[in-house]
């Protein structure tokens, strides 16, 4: 078949030009391309790849199309010349473009591993943003917390600490080793549980002490999951110091509740006892000549029990269970009244200072007990300064007190009136602070203290609704501060026993009165006395009997006097319902102990007629005249 | 040692003839280009065979592997046509005036050889779909900003 030649010719060279300017188009765009992704490897090689190819397309076709021209014009000898610089220019491009080729696989997997390198990069910034993210979101709310927290890994190195760790422990830092920032150890601690708890996983929780810090801690432990996935342990430190130290202040304030519940009872039955002691011997005396040789020894007898009556009184102001008689009072002025008593107790060469605020409120308080409180703390500074030093008494108001009572526990809030009284003495270490208001607790020597005196001075001050605390360093000083409730209004005050001092010619008279009292000797010795001083005298033996007495004989009975606390029915039950029979009835009252029955927290209530036990004939003479010459009734 | 120098000198500036170029004619070029026709070849299957795994790459891959598959049939082609033009001797063609107007295709050979001077209707929609890769990759990333 014969083919027309003239299509090679045509093809060759419209191809040619086609080709050249394809491949310069295609240039231009690998150069776009090259420009637009130019960090890219793949871009570049394609740019390069495009590039060798174009110069292989261009200078082919220019071969061909100077091979057309050439033979056209009948230059073959020309073309025949040229030929072999074409070939070998064409061949030299093939080998190129294989270069390149070959390359562009390695290029392929460099790109690859690139890529999986930016990845692994990527994502490694993802994951350190995300853990430092979740730490810092970790780190507020720890920071936030009132509790030491500490995180450790397997090896002991603290991995986190919250800002109380930081406080706690300022040379913290992390990589630290637990043992060694909260132990000052080198090496892991017996008691650790790190690995317990990791092994367990399970919490634990213990009280522990760290070294160097003298506060007592609740420490959980227990296992968490990291944020970087590791098994960790996750320490809560909280101080639990305050709530020891007031644990401690309740158990302690129990056990004195428990004392003083034993001292009160025991204080009522000695007076029970010492009551008809004290009244028949002044009544034995009474009977004998003056120059009768057995007058001495009643006396002796009267002075020991009036002793054993003195040692029951201190018992029971620590007790609280003594009766108070409250007035209106200055502070201030009893104060300044009690200092020249001061002045002879104290030595010559300890100075006593007063600093009395102006404008003291009052208090309702015993005058007589605030005098045995300055007392008690004036000897106590006294010895605590032998080689001499300053006293100073110091009153102030304080409107806002925002404390707990150290001997109490209980929280003080205001108004109160402040008492201070302070030396310059050795100060007192903390193991005495803390039992210092202790009955019979004593740091004297032999026959040099009773350990009554400050257990004395705390039982009156809470009897009076107040508290008391002591502050003291060693080798300074000592300063006790007693908060009493300031007086909003004067209470109505009631001279109870009035002159106690023992009359010449006991008051006598001729009513009838109804005794009643459980015990048999100090009824036998009341009645006695009684009968002794003119009086017509009925006694019962209990409130049952006493209440049928009166009713059979309510007209003639012109008062009772009454024991207050007898078992199953007390004392003011008692002249309660007389009264309602005959409301002129006259009442008075005797006990050797107290209980909220007639004393409200011991404080004697207005209007009633009161004598303490133990008592003598002529207080009871003159008790008993004045309440039977009162205006006042009892109010039922 | 003097004597040894002058020897060798004396050796090396006697010689009156020496081949010190190796001459290169007849098939050489031949085969020089149809081994870079092959490198050409084995170029075209390592691109096609390890080609890239990025995302903008495979806007433009379809384009770029038909212009691969193109220029591999161009080689082999004009591969097969350097060998022929060996064989043109025994080829019928057509001359008038001393200028090539016909060519007698009789045999397999003679129509390849014919086909193989008609290289450009591929080698020209090859470099197309080249110049449309290039366009997809660039809008690719155009597009993607």
């Amino acid at each position: 078949m014969n083919t027309p030649w003239w299509p090679v010719v045509w093809v060759d060279i419209l191809g040619s030009l086609v080709v050249v300017f394809i491949a310069f188009y295609a240039i231009h765009l690998a150069f776009r391309l090259k420009k637009i992704r130019g960090e890219d490897v793949f871009a570049n090689y394609l740019f390069m790849l495009t590039l060798v190819i174009g110069v292989f397309a261009v200078f082919r076709s220019g071969g061909h199309l100077v091979k057309q021209i050439l033979l056209a014009y009948n230059y073959v000898e020309w073309w025949s010349a040229l030929a072999p610089f074409s070939g070998a220019g064409n061949t030299l491009t093939f080998a190129v473009i294989f270069a390149f080729s070959i390359y562009y696989r390695k290029v392929g997997q460099l790109k690859g591993e690139m890529d999986k390198a930016a990845f692994d990069l990527a994502a490694s910034k993802a994951m350190v943003a995300v853990t430092e993210a979740s730490e810092l979101r970790m780190r507020a709310i720890f920071d936030g917390m009132e509790d030491a927290v500490y995180v450790v890994d397997e090896d002991f190195k603290i991995i986190f600490y919250n800002r109380k760790m930081k406080e706690l422990f300022p040379q913290i830092s992390s990589q630290d080793k637990c043992y060694k920032v909260t132990m000052g150890r080198e090496g892991r601690c017996e008691e650790c549980k790190l690995h317990k708890v990791l092994l367990d996983k399970r919490k634990i929780l213990r009280e522990f002490t760290f070294v160097g810090i003298e506060k007592r801690f609740d420490l959980l432990e227990l296992p968490m999951d990291w944020i970087d996935g590791r098994l960790v342990k996750l320490t809560v430190a909280r101080d639990i110091s305050e709530q020891k130290a007031l644990e401690a202040q309740l158990a302690h304030s129990q056990k004195m509740e428990a004392v003083g519940t034993l001292a009160g009872g025991l204080a009522h039955d000695i007076n029970n006892m010492l009551t008809p002691i004290i009244g028949h011997v002044e009544m034995a005396r009474r009977k004998l000549s003056p120059d009768d040789l057995m007058i001495a020894r009643f006396e002796a007898i009267g002075k020991c029990a009036k002793r054993a009556s003195s040692l029951i009184s201190q018992v029971l102001a620590f007790s609280r269970r003594q009766i108070l008689d409250p007035t209106l009072v200055d502070l201030n002025q009893r104060v300044t009244e009690t200092t020249s008593m001061l002045k002879h107790l104290v030595e010559e060469n300890i100075a006593l200072e007063l600093k009395l605020a102006d404008d003291l409120w009052l208090i309702s308080a015993d005058s007589g007990q605030l005098e045995q409180i300055l007392v008690n703390l004036a000897v106590n500074a006294r010895d605590a300064m032998p080689t001499g030093g300053t006293l100073l008494i110091e009153t102030l108001n304080n409107k806002d007190v925002s404390t707990y009572c150290r001997s109490c526990g209980e929280r003080i809030i205001g108004p109160y009136v402040v008492l201070m009284v302070s030396d310059s003495g050795a100060g007192i270490d903390q193991e005495v602070c803390k039992r210092i208001f202790e009955p019979y607790f004593t740091t004297k020597g032999v026959n040099k203290g009773t350990g009554l005196g400050l257990s004395m001075v705390d039982g009156i001050v809470h009897q009076h609704g107040g508290h008391i605390n002591l502050y003291s360093e060693k080798d300074t000083g000592t300063t006790f501060k007693i908060y009493l409730p300031s007086a909003d209004k004067p209470d109505e005050v009631i001279d109870i026993l009035g002159d106690n001092a023992f009359p010449g010619e006991l008051p006598v008279g001729k009513e009838t009165i109804l005794v009643v009292e459980d015990n048999e000797d100090v009824l036998q010795f009341t009645t006695e006395c009684l009968m002794e001083l003119g009086y017509d005298v009925m006694g019962a033996s209990c409130p049952d009997r006493a209440l049928d007495i009166f009713k059979k004989k309510h007209h003639d009975i012109d008062m009772i006097l009454t024991d207050v606390v007898m078992g199953a029915k007390n004392g003011r039950q008692l002249v309660r319902e007389a009264l309602q029979i005959n409301p002129q009835l006259r009442s008075m009252f005797m006990s050797g102990y107290t209980d909220n029955i007639i004393a409200h927290h011991g404080i004697m209530e207005k209007g009633l007629f009161f004598i303490n036990k133990p008592f003598n004939p002529g207080d009871l003479a003159v008790m008993v005249r004045k309440t039977l010459d009162s205006e006042r009734r009892f109010s039922a | 040692m003097l004597l040894k120098i002058l020897f060798v000198l004396f050796v090396l500036m006697c010689p009156s003839l020496c081949w010190a170029v190796q001459p290169h004619g007849g098939l050489e070029g031949m085969v020089s280009h149809e081994a870079g026709h092959l490198l050409f070849i084995l170029g075209i299957l390592f691109i096609f065979f390890y080609s890239p795994q990025s995302d903008w790459f495979k806007f433009g891959w379809r384009q770029f592997k038909y212009f691969l598959v193109l220029l591999l049939l161009w080689n082999i082609l004009t591969f097969s046509g350097h060998w022929l033009d060996l064989a043109a001797g025994s080829f019928e063609f057509v001359n008038v005036d001393g200028h090539r107007v016909g060519f007698v295709i009789d045999s397999l050979l003679s129509f390849i050889f014919y086909f193989s001077k008609l290289d450009h209707l591929i080698l020209v929609p090859a470099l197309i779909f080249l110049v449309l890769a290039l366009q997809r990759w660039i809008k690719a990333q155009e597009v993607q900003g």
